[in-house]
């Protein structure tokens, strides 16, 4: 009885507290964009809109799952599934300081769940039998996986950087100094990967209103269109999360492990902050420049840094001891 | 986890049989990248956690393609699922076969508990990680090979698809 209430309560009290702050996030975000453009946001459900995102799930939540009758049920219904799901499991190794599972290949285990995550985008979109959704989780998809490839090798020199796969052991890397400081190049390439990783503005071609009527979720509504909306909010968080991780890690006392945790989340929230700034700013990007970017800008840099950071610590003799 | 062991090399060989039995394109990718994970699992269960991890992001990337491109190009409006009877009696056929196979192996085929990572118990070295290096220094001229095969694969790709009149592959 006793293992059965931990194997509950555990993954409960990771998902709980990422739900909330799913849900924070939105409504952070029509207030910050609500002030930027010199109106207000929401401000009338609860003291300064606090309840509003309660109020948005409880809505989307009572109405009623539209089944398009040309569409395949059961894929239909699974794809958001296994986007929620998947988006919830990339939290699992997330050290905070203390992951729920502690994955000696945490990074890796991120980059093979998270490029799992595009099956549920390309699957709701081919599920949905609409051209429009088709053609988004299309568009979705090549951009995605585009983007996956400067991820990874920018991961790569952070990992030769840091000595290994262990998420911990960018906490140790980074005692002294951030690795923001001497690898500020692929930091800026990382955050703006991350930003079309997740389609957030200006790289949200995938659900470009006017052009793709939101892309590859218009069949959905109701209890499945907001699985797949927590999702992207929740993968949002998370990719801000592991940015900090990476980049700006965050000191860790065995005796205090909640500074840690404090640090490592103010991190994070700054950059989501940073997200929501970016997408009050720029103007959407035209398919082909978002092409051009990664494929010939960030593509050859990060080739040549994975190089360098792999020759300049050998030449140097400064390799991080190998566990 | 020796039940979770059982469990995904059934899931794959549901998967290859998935992909053996169903038509559409669209599913029969659904049913590779099953196997592929449950494939993965049973390697992280015998030890092989870099390994698998690797394969499984290299694998799924090369299957999304081939994902995309089938879902962009299927074009039947009403794909036929393992519900339909026409691929249902494959499956069942095929679940038959592998269950006769499986009765006349059933003795012996699980005697050595196959181990990827060789050494387990008082190692500095991780074996899957070791083999990595391994690969560079004792297999570099294996290695050469393949890069030169992938290399004459590559330009067989290019010329194939070389041009609109030319090339062997013609879209119109």
């Amino acid at each position: 009885m006793h293992e059965w209430i931990i194997l509950i309560s555990n993954p409960l009290l990771c998902i709980i507290p990422i739900l909330l702050a799913v849900a924070f996030l939105t409504l952070l975000e029509r207030k910050v964009l609500g002030y930027m453009q010199l109106r207000k946001g929401p401000n009338v459900v609860g003291p300064y809109g606090l309840l509003q995102p309660i109020a948005d799930g409880v809505k989307l939540f009572i109405k009623e799952p539209v089944r398009p009758y040309a569409s395949s049920p059961i894929l239909f219904l699974i794809a958001p599934m296994l986007a929620l799901t998947l988006a919830l499991t990339l939290w699992m190794p997330m050290p905070t300081p203390y992951p729920i599972t502690d994955i000696n290949l945490g990074i890796l285990f991120i980059l093979a769940i998270s490029s799992l995550a595009v099956y549920s985008i390309l699957g709701s979109g081919w599920a949905s039998n609409s051209k429009y959704a088709l053609i988004g989780a299309l568009r979705a998809v090549a951009q995605t996986i585009s983007y996956e490839v400067s991820l990874g090798l920018i991961l790569l020199s952070t990992i030769i950087l840091a000595g290994g796969f262990t998420l911990h052991t960018f906490n140790v890397a980074q005692e002294s100094i951030w690795l923001l400081a001497p690898s500020w190049p692929l930091a800026a390439m990382w955050y703006i990967s991350t930003l079309a990783e997740t389609n957030r503005a200006p790289f949200d071609l995938t659900e470009g209103e006017s052009e793709l009527v939101s892309g590859f979720n218009v069949e959905y509504a109701g209890g499945p269109f907001a699985l797949f909306f927590l999702a992207e909010y929740s993968n949002i968080l998370l990719m801000n999360t592991l940015s900090a991780i990476l980049f700006l890690g965050a000191f860790h006392s065995p005796l205090l492990p909640e500074i840690t945790t404090l640090n490592l989340m103010t991190k994070a929230s700054l950059l989501s902050i940073l997200f929501l700034w970016v997408r009050a700013s720029y103007p959407r990007f035209r398919y082909d420049q978002l092409m051009h970017l990664i494929w010939k800008n960030f593509l050859p840099i990060t080739l040549a840094l994975v190089l360098l950071c792999t020759a300049l610590p050998l030449a140097l003799a400064g390799l991080p001891p190998q566990t | 986890m020796f039940y979770v062991e059982i469990l995904s090399m059934l899931l794959l060989v549901l998967g290859l049989v998935a992909v053996a039995s169903n038509p559409a394109p669209y599913y029969a990718a659904l049913g590779l990248v099953l196997a592929a994970a449950a494939g993965c699992c049973v390697l992280v269960g015998h030890g092989g956690s870099f390994l698998s991890l690797v394969l499984f992001m290299i694998y799924l990337g090369g299957m999304l393609v081939v994902f995309a491109y089938s879902a962009a190009l299927a074009a039947e409006p009403y794909p036929e699922s393992w519900f339909d009877l026409s691929v249902f009696s494959y499956v069942v056929v095929y679940i038959l076969g592998l269950m006769v196979v499986g009765l006349c192996f059933f003795e012996g085929w699980y005697d050595g508990f196959w181990v990827v990572d060789e050494l387990k118990e008082f190692s500095l070295l991780r074996g899957d990680f070791g083999g990595v290096a391994l690969m560079y220094s004792l297999g570099g001229w294996v290695l050469v090979v393949c890069g030169w095969v992938l290399l004459l694969t590559l330009f067989v790709v290019l010329e194939l698809t070389r041009g609109l009149a030319r090339g062997a592959l013609r879209a119109v």
